[in-house]
C-alpha cells in the first residue's frame, strides 16, 4: 500500500472555469470521495486517470450533479462564481452549461434532429431557421455533417458506433455549454473513430474547458494539457500533463503510469 | 448414439410436441367454428336476444364494457408502470408492490367477481351494471396491464434517461418525450392483448354487470335513460356471460345454437385483437426506427 498523506498538486494560474473545495462524496456509509480541491483551467483539457475505483468517474459526475440521486455531496463546486453545489440551485440550466458525454454513446432512438434539439428546445424557444443553423454548426464542429450529408431525418441508431458517439457530443454542445465532461467518451470505440473524437475535442478546446476521464494512458498523454491522478478516493497529484508523464511527483503516479498497479 | 444424432432426435422431438400443440389448438377452434358457423348471419348480430337469437345488445355491451374497462385501467397501469420502472426502480415500495401485483394477477376472477358484487352493487348500492362491471374489470385488468407496460418501458435502455438528464431535461419530461414513445408498441399490444382476456371475462362479470340485456335504443343519446346504449348505470350481459348463461338455463328449443353462435363471435373477435395488436405494434415499430 501506499502512503496517502503525501499529495502534489500543482495548479496554474490561469483563468478558471471551474473550482472544487473540499468536495466529498459518501454512498450511505462509505466515504468514495476525500475532500477533493482541485482547479480546472479555462480553455484547457484536463484528464482524469487513476486505477479502477480511484474516484475519477465519481468525481466528474459531481460536477454537473449528475450524482445527486445516488449519493450525498459535501463541499463546494464553483462555476461562474456560484458554488453549484447547492440545493437550491436549478440543475436543469446547470446541465445546459455543463455537458457531459458518456461511455456509451447514448443517442435517443430518434431522428438525428429530435436528437440535437430535444434539450435545447427544452431550455429557450429558438426559430426554426436559428435551430436548422445551430444544428448545422455543431454537426460540423464534430465533422459529421459532411458524413451525413446533411440529412437530419435519419435514426440516429443507423450511424456507427464512432458517429453516434461524435452526435452525441454535438448535442451537448447545441446549448453551448462553458464546461464539457467527458467520461472515458472513447473506451467503446475502435481506433479510427477514437482519433476523431480526439481530433474533434483538440478543436473544441479553444473554446470550451474538457475535464476527461480516461483509463488510456496514451490518450490522457496525446490530448490532455493537465493531468490529476486519483487513488483510492483522493486526489493525489494534479500537474501539466508533460511533467505529470515524464516526471511524476510521487512514487504511486509513477508506478501507475509504468503500469505497475492499475 | 453420437452428438449429431442426439440432436436430430431432440430436434425432431421438440418439433413433434409443437406441432401438436398447434394441431390441438387448430382442432379445437375448428371445432367451435364448424358447430356455431351455421348460426352466424347478419340478423344474428343485428337483432336483440329478446326477439329471438340474436346477440347486438350483448356484442354492444362487450365492446362498451371493454372501452370503459380500458379506459378506467390504462391510466391507473401506466402511472403504476412509471412508479414502479423509473421513479421507485430498487425501491422497497417497489418490491412489495410488485408482489401485491402478482397475488392480484392470480387472483381467480369469480372472487374478483363477488368482491365487486358486495363492494359495488351492494355496499355502494350501483347495483348490476356496466360500471359496476367495468371497476370490476379494472381489478381483474390491472396486474397484466401494469406488467406488460412495466415490460414495455423496461425494454427501453437506461441510457435514454441518462442522455436526457444529462442535457439538462427533466425525468419527467424524458419520460414523456423519449421513453414512452419508444415503449409505445410494446404499450399497444400489451394493451390489445389485455383487451382479449377482458372481452372473454365472464366469471368477474356475471355479479357485477349482470345477466340481463335489457334492450338498448341505439339512438338514445341521454345516458340518463334505461334504454340509452350508453346508460352506464344499466345492467348489461356481456357475450361471454351470455354463452355462460344459456348454458346454464338452456331455455328454449335454440339455446345450443345461439351459445355456439356466440362462442364463434367471442372467438373470432379475441383473434382479432391478437392479429391487431402485432399489427399495430409493428407498424409503430417501424415508424419510430426508420
Amino acid at each position: 500500500m501506499y502512503d496517502t498523506a503525501e499529495t502534489y498538486l500543482n495548479f496554474p494560474d490561469l483563468t478558471n472555469a471551474l473550482t472544487t473545495k473540499d468536495l466529498t462524496v459518501k454512498y450511505d456509509d462509505t466515504l468514495a470521495l476525500h475532500p477533493c480541491s482541485a482547479v480546472f483551467p479555462k480553455n484547457r483539457i484536463t484528464a482524469l486517470i487513476g486505477p479502477s475505483g480511484s474516484g475519477k468517474s465519481t468525481f466528474l459526475r459531481c460536477l454537473n450533479r449528475m450524482n445527486d440521486e445516488v449519493a450525498t455531496i459535501g463541499g463546494q463546486i464553483v462555476f461562474d462564481d456560484t458554488n453549484i453545489n447547492d440545493r437550491k440551485l436549478n440543475v436543469y440550466q446547470l446541465r445546459q452549461q455543463i455537458g457531459m458525454l458518456f461511455q456509451q454513446p447514448n443517442p435517443f432512438a430518434r431522428s438525428i434532429r429530435f436528437n440535437l434539439s430535444f434539450g435545447l428546445l427544452e431550455h429557450q424557444k429558438i426559430s426554426n431557421q436559428d435551430l436548422q443553423q445551430r444544428m448545422k454548426q455543431v454537426l460540423s464542429m464534430v465533422d459529421l455533417w459532411n458524413e451525413l450529408d446533411g440529412d437530419l431525418e435519419r435514426n440516429a441508431l443507423q450511424l456507427s458506433g464512432g458517429q453516434q458517439q461524435r452526435l452525441c457530443l454535438a448535442r451537448t454542445l447545441m446549448s453551448m455549454p462553458q464546461v464539457l465532461l467527458l467520461d472515458e467518451p472513447a473506451s467503446a470505440l475502435d481506433p479510427i473513430s477514437t482519433a476523431k473524437i480526439e481530433a474533434n475535442l483538440l478543436e473544441l478546446k479553444q473554446n470550451y474547458t474538457i475535464i476527461i476521464v480516461t483509463h488510456n494512458l496514451e490518450q490522457a498523454a496525446r490530448i490532455s494539457d493537465y493531468t490529476a491522478f486519483f487513488y483510492d478516493g483522493q486526489l493525489m497529484e494534479f500537474d501539466a500533463t508533460a511533467q505529470l508523464f515524464i516526471k511524476p511527483h510521487l512514487a504511486m503516479t509513477d508506478d501507475y503510469l509504468s503500469g505497475n498497479f492499475g | 448414439m453420437n452428438r449429431y444424432r442426439t440432436d436430430k432426435f431432440a430436434r425432431g422431438l421438440i418439433y413433434t410436441i409443437v406441432g401438436a400443440i398447434i394441431a390441438l389448438i387448430a382442432i379445437f377452434i375448428g371445432y367451435l367454428l364448424v358447430q356455431g358457423w351455421s348460426t352466424i348471419s347478419w340478423s344474428f348480430l343485428t337483432t336483440a336476444s329478446d326477439d329471438g337469437l340474436g346477440i347486438r345488445d350483448q356484442l354492444f355491451n362487450s365492446l362498451y364494457l371493454l372501452i370503459l374497462t380500458l379506459l378506467l385501467s390504462f391510466p391507473i397501469a401506466l402511472g403504476s408502470a412509471i412508479a414502479l420502472t423509473i421513479y421507485g426502480k430498487k425501491s422497497r415500495f417497489a418490491a412489495i408492490a410488485e408482489m401485491a401485483i402478482q397475488a392480484l394477477s392470480s387472483l381467480p376472477s369469480i372472487i374478483i367477481g363477488l368482491f365487486g358484487f358486495l363492494l359495488l352493487v351492494l355496499k355502494f348500492k350501483i347495483g348490476f351494471s356496466v360500471l359496476s362491471g367495468a371497476i370490476a374489470l379494472t381489478f381483474f385488468n390491472l396486474p397484466i396491464l401494469t406488467q406488460s407496460i412495466s415490460l414495455a418501458i423496461a425494454t427501453v435502455p437506461e441510457a435514454r434517461m441518462t442522455a436526457g438528464v444529462s442535457l439538462g431535461v427533466s425525468k419527467w419530461h424524458t419520460i414523456t418525450k423519449v421513453i414512452l414513445p419508444e415503449a409505445m408498441p410494446g404499450m399497444i399490444s400489451g394493451i390489445v392483448l389485455s383487451a382479449g382476456r377482458v372481452f372473454g371475462e365472464a366469471a368477474a362479470l356475471i355479479y357485477t354487470a349482470g345477466q340481463s340485456a335489457p334492450k338498448l335504443d341505439y339512438f338514445n343519446w341521454n345516458i340518463f335513460d334505461a334504454n340509452s346504449f350508453l346508460n352506464p348505470l344499466r345492467p348489461a350481459e356481456t357475450l361471454a356471460v351470455h354463452i355462460w348463461k344459456v348454458n346454464t338455463e338452456g331455455l328454449g328449443a335454440n339455446a345450443e345454437a345461439i351459445s355456439k353462435g356466440t362462442i364463434v363471435i367471442l372467438i373470432l373477435t379475441i383473434l382479432a385483437f391478437n392479429l391487431l395488436a402485432r399489427q399495430l405494434s409493428r407498424r409503430l415499430q417501424r415508424k419510430i426506427y426508420h
